[in-house]
C-alpha cells in the first residue's frame, strides 16, 4: 500500500516548476499506487466519516474507502513531472467516481496538462487525471485547476 | 451493495452536513496525510506574503467535508455515479467552522435510473461561502 508522501515531491525540497515550463498536452504519469489503509483510516477520522457504513458496504476482505481519498493521490501525478512551488493554491476541482475504491487495490493514475492561462494578472494551470484499476477499468476521473504564486513571493520559503 | 438512501433526491430537497471545526492541528494532520509541505498552510508570515491573514486550510480537506456529506446523503450510489465540480472561492483559516450544504435542482428519471443534480456549497460560521459548485448522482432504476 502507498502512503501519499512517499510518492509526492514536496514543496521546498527541490526547485519548483514555474508557470513558463507548463506545456499544454504534456502527458502525466503513469503513477502506480494502492490506497493505504492507515491513510484512509486517518482520513476518515479527520473527516468524521461513518466507519460502520464503510465496513458494512465493502468487500469482505478489503476496506472500502471514501472516494475523496483519491484527493490525497491526485497532486503526485502532476508533481512527478512538475515539482511544486511553495504557495500553489487550488481553485477548482472536478471528480467523477465510477467504481467503489478499496484499500490495497492496485491502481494506475495518468493525466495531461489541458491549458495554462493568465487572468487578472494571475496564472493558472488546468490539468486532468484518470484513475484505473490494473484491469484497465476506469475507477475515477478528475480535473484540477490551480493558481501559481505571484512572481514576487514564489521564491520565498 | 444496495441503494438504501431514497431521500434527498427531489427538486428542492436540502442537503446539510455537520459542522467541522478547522484548526491548525487539523490542517497539519491533513498535510501529514497528503505529504504536503506547502508552507502557505503552516507559516503565518508566508501566508501573509500571499495576501492571506493566516495559514490557509487545504482545499481538498474542505472538499472532503462536502464529499462525505454527499455520501451520507446519497448512499452507495455516490461511490459509483457521484460527480462533483467545485470552486474554492474564499480561504479557510484556523478557527473557521465549515458546514457543507446544498439543494437539489434537477431530478430526471430515465431507463438507467434517476439522475439527481444539486447545487452544493460549504459555508463558514459567518455564512460566508468558501466553496461553491455542483454535484450529481444517478440512482439505479428499481426495475
Amino acid at each position: 500500500m502507498t502512503v501519499p508522501r512517499t510518492i509526492r515531491l514536496r514543496e521546498g525540497e527541490q526547485p519548483g516548476a514555474p508557470y513558463e515550463v507548463f506545456e499544454p498536452g504534456t502527458e502525466l504519469g503513469p503513477l502506480e499506487f494502492s490506497i493505504d489503509a492507515g491513510t484512509a483510516d486517518a482520513y476518515m477520522d479527520l473527516h468524521g466519516c461513518d466507519r460502520d457504513w464503510y465496513l458494512t458496504h465493502g468487500k469482505a476482505s478489503k476496506m472500502l474507502v471514501p472516494p475523496m481519498v483519491l484527493g490525497l493521490y491526485l497532486l503526485p501525478i502532476l508533481y512527478q513531472r512538475y515539482p511544486p512551488l511553495q504557495g500553489i493554491v487550488l481553485t477548482r476541482q472536478r471528480f467523477s467516481f465510477l467504481q467503489p475504491l478499496h484499500a490495497g487495490e492496485p491502481m494506475v493514475a495518468s493525466g495531461h496538462v489541458i491549458e495554462k492561462y493568465e487572468r487578472r494578472g494571475r496564472r493558472f494551470v488546468r490539468w486532468s487525471a484518470t484513475f484505473r484499476f490494473h484491469s484497465g477499468d476506469l475507477a475515477a476521473e478528475a480535473e484540477n485547476t490551480f493558481m501559481l504564486p505571484a512572481e514576487h513571493v514564489k521564491e520565498q520559503g | 451493495m444496495t441503494s438504501a438512501h431514497t431521500s434527498t433526491r427531489a427538486v428542492g430537497d436540502r442537503i446539510k452536513g455537520p459542522a467541522h471545526l478547522v484548526t491548525q492541528e487539523t490542517i497539519n494532520r491533513y498535510g501529514e496525510l497528503n505529504g504536503d509541505n506547502d508552507i502557505v498552510h503552516y507559516n503565518e508570515a508566508f501566508a501573509r506574503a500571499h495576501g492571506f491573514r493566516a495559514p490557509i486550510a487545504h482545499g481538498m480537506m474542505v472538499l472532503g467535508y462536502l464529499a462525505e456529506t454527499l455520501r451520507e446523503t446519497w448512499g452507495d450510489a455516490w461511490l459509483t455515479t457521484g460527480a462533483v465540480d467545485v470552486r474554492w472561492v474564499a480561504p479557510v483559516f484556523p478557527g473557521d467552522r465549515i458546514t457543507p450544504g446544498g439543494e437539489v435542482l434537477e431530478a430526471e428519471n430515465s431507463l438507467v435510473g434517476c439522475h439527481v443534480a444539486a447545487e452544493v456549497w460549504c459555508d463558514d460560521q459567518n455564512g460566508r461561502r468558501v466553496l461553491i459548485g455542483s454535484a450529481s448522482v444517478t440512482f439505479p432504476s428499481d426495475g
